[in-house]
């Protein structure tokens, strides 16, 4: 795989994410969208004590870490190379932290968030991590 | 590798790659252990002391609200437990009331789909029992104002004595026995499953008859939502 194809990757996954994070920060604050769907969901696991950090809407701190990542791609500095694997990789970490809260704590599971825990944070930290080193 | 993009001039040494990571790793404990410290203490809403609409004068019978001869009944599928459900009682359920179900051009039905707890179950017995004294929408409208989180096990027996006792002309201890009626037992045990039935994956979900005509699924977020439904199927 070519560079140029490893960062028009990394860049659709990140511009994925943002556009993920933006959707569930939306949800989030839009409460007429509120429904208690059987077996759980995202308003289930939107509306729970981890959805926040101080009042801050988590899927909120996706956006912006998605978006610097995006940022950094564009930019491709090799500093920036390495911010945006840096950032990938914490992002990934957190996701993986979600994703045991909704398994375990929450008992609900929302399926845009496991799509982002399970494909597009796993993929951006591989792609933006290969990239380091090209 | 191949390239066909500029080749980053200073690539990070292996030692600046190693540092990098370390930090990130340490970002990743700081987050997950902020995240922990800082969430949000118990999410539900505070209770309300007052009724959130005045349901005084409106005809009850069963699990319908309304006048009997009302051309358009809005049918509503809910968890006592469902916080959806509460959000919609207190801020939609108000308007329908004063602007459709009081005039007596919509009366409006309550069908229980306890699906989140064995508390979703037994507050659905315990409407049903208001449902034989036809209070079941001031028991409802009581309970849900004064929810509390799912499953945490707020919806006890001195809840329900006490919000009873707040509705003029409901007989406190009578409900408590009908609810514990091998009929209303079994009524509130089968709701969920006969519900699913019908196709129903949610709460609240609204469905609204013209007449003896089939009901149809509608949408409500909002009361611009519920006010365009109902003119609707009362100008057809």
């Amino acid at each position: 795989m070519t560079d140029r194809a490893l960062r028009i990757g990394a860049g659709a996954v990140a511009f994925a994410g943002a556009a993920l994070a933006a959707y569930l920060t939306w949800v989030h604050y839009d409460e007429s969208l509120l429904v208690c769907v059987a077996g759980g969901g995202c308003e289930t696991v939107q509306r729970s004590a981890y959805a926040e950090i101080a009042g801050v809407p988590v899927a909120l701190l996706g956006l912006v870490a998605y978006s610097s990542v995006l940022a950094l791609v564009v930019w491709d500095a090799p500093n920036a190379r390495l911010g945006a694997a840096m950032i990938a990789f914490v992002g990934l970490a957190f996701s993986l932290y979600l994703l045991a809260l909704q398994l375990f704590v929450i008992d609900a599971v929302c399926t845009w968030c496991v799509v982002n825990d399970v494909v597009v944070a796993p993929l951006l930290a591989v792609l933006t991590a290969i990239r380091v080193r090209t | 590798m191949a390239s066909t993009s500029p080749h980053p001039t200073k690539r990070p040494s292996g030692r600046a790659i190693a540092i990098a990571f370390g930090i990130a790793i340490g970002a990743a404990v700081v987050l997950v252990a902020v995240a922990l410290l800082l969430r949000n203490g118990d999410s539900t809403p505070a209770a309300r002391a007052t009724p959130v609409v005045d349901l005084g004068g409106i005809p009850q019978a069963g699990s319908t609200l309304g006048s009997p001869s009302a051309k358009v009944t809005l049918i509503e599928y809910a968890d006592p437990q469902c916080p959806a459900c509460r959000f919609y009682t207190e801020t939609i359920f108000p308007t329908v009331v004063d602007e459709y179900v009081r005039p007596g051009k919509v009366a409006t039905e309550y069908r229980g789909f306890p699906f989140i707890g064995d508390d979703s179950v037994k507050g659905y017995r315990y409407l049903l029992a208001a449902a034989r004294q036809g209070k079941l929408w001031s028991l409802m409208e009581a309970l849900y104002r004064n929810q509390g989180a799912e499953n945490s096990g707020w919806l006890t027996e001195d809840l329900v004595r006490r919000l009873a006792a707040e509705v003029p002309g409901l007989d406190v201890d009578q409900l408590l026995s009908d609810a514990e009626h091998p009929d209303v037992v079994e009524e509130a045990s089968n709701a969920a499953s006969k519900a699913s039935a019908a196709g129903i994956q949610g709460t609240p979900t609204f469905l609204v008859k013209v007449g003896d005509s089939t009901p149809y699924l509608i949408q409500v977020a909002s009361v611009e939502d519920v006010r365009a439904a109902l003119d609707d199927a009362l100008s057809g």
